[in-house]
């Protein structure tokens, strides 16, 4: 199931009201703001992961995804300055 | 192959595949320009060759013209962006002139060589009976001129842009005013 992280009727980030221990049905309430990585799109989440995933080298992502190399660093630097708005 | 490749093949390609492509690219250009005569004096643009020129002269002329664009914009996209390679900066230059081959070959087709003929011979002798075929085909042959020297800018326009990560409008005036300049400048050396 996906995360819903935009609100459909304003476009704010969500934030996270309530969760629920799946064991033993515990609810916490409250008002949390989603963490950085969660506040990004799914191909965003895919990409980080990606990278993590393959040592950290662009190249080889660019490998995997049968793009060029500037392409991808590209996607990179472009996700860099989202994160980098995300957190002021 | 789709659209998106054909207009900016550096989206796709690792720059080993494209610098091999670029390399047999400009030594085309040269050798068939050489082979009618002509040679680079620009980013899409060829001369005459003088006959007093030696061959080595004109190798390195047109090595120079490659130099002096691949230094500018290297440096340009060094300032656009700190992480910008000099090879992806030298592929869309290389890559990009293949377009010249097409101009040339286009120009040697008879039919257009003796329609140009026919013009130059009305413009010498001042007489206004210009022969309507011949300015329908120079027409023809200028529309499709622009259009494949057109198709070669959009090639090395991507190709820097690829390169670079280039976004802001800003940024992309300046490469246009720079591109032009150069191209000016060169010409007149």
């Amino acid at each position: 199931m996906k995360l819903p992280i935009i609100c459909p009727s304003c476009d704010h980030t969500l934030n996270v009201s309530q969760m629920k221990c799946p064991d033993c049905g515990t609810n916490v309430n409250g008002d949390y703001e989603l963490p950085v990585f969660l506040k990004l799109n799914r191909d965003e989440q895919d990409f980080i992961l990606n990278f993590f995933l393959s040592s950290g080298s662009i190249k080889e992502m660019a490998k995997q995804a049968e793009l060029s190399y500037p392409t991808m660093r590209n996607k990179m630097d472009d996700l860099m300055k989202k994160i980098d708005q995300l957190k002021k | 192959m789709n659209w998106k490749t054909i207009f900016n093949p550096f989206l796709k390609f690792d720059e080993k595949t494209l610098l091999i492509a670029g390399l047999v690219s400009i030594t085309a250009v040269f050798s068939f320009g050489y082979s009618v005569g002509l040679q680079t004096d620009s980013l899409f643009h060829f001369r005459s060759i003088d006959s007093e020129d030696s061959l080595l002269k004109i190798i390195l002329s047109t090595l120079v013209v490659y130099a002096i664009s691949i230094v500018i914009f290297f440096v340009y996209g060094k300032i656009i962006n700190k992480r910008t390679r000099l090879i992806d900066v030298v592929n869309p230059i290389f890559i990009s002139q293949f377009i010249v081959i097409l101009l040339l070959l286009i120009s040697e087709i008879p039919l257009i060589k003796n329609a140009q003929k026919q013009i130059m011979a009305s413009v010498e002798n001042q007489s206004y009976e210009i022969d309507t075929i011949s300015v329908v085909i120079i027409t023809i042959y200028s529309f499709v001129s622009l259009a494949i020297t057109a198709y070669g800018i959009a090639i090395l326009f991507n190709g820097f842009r690829t390169a670079t990560n280039m976004k802001d409008w800003r940024h992309i005036v300046i490469f246009a005013v720079l591109l032009l300049t150069t191209m000016l400048t060169m010409q007149l050396l």
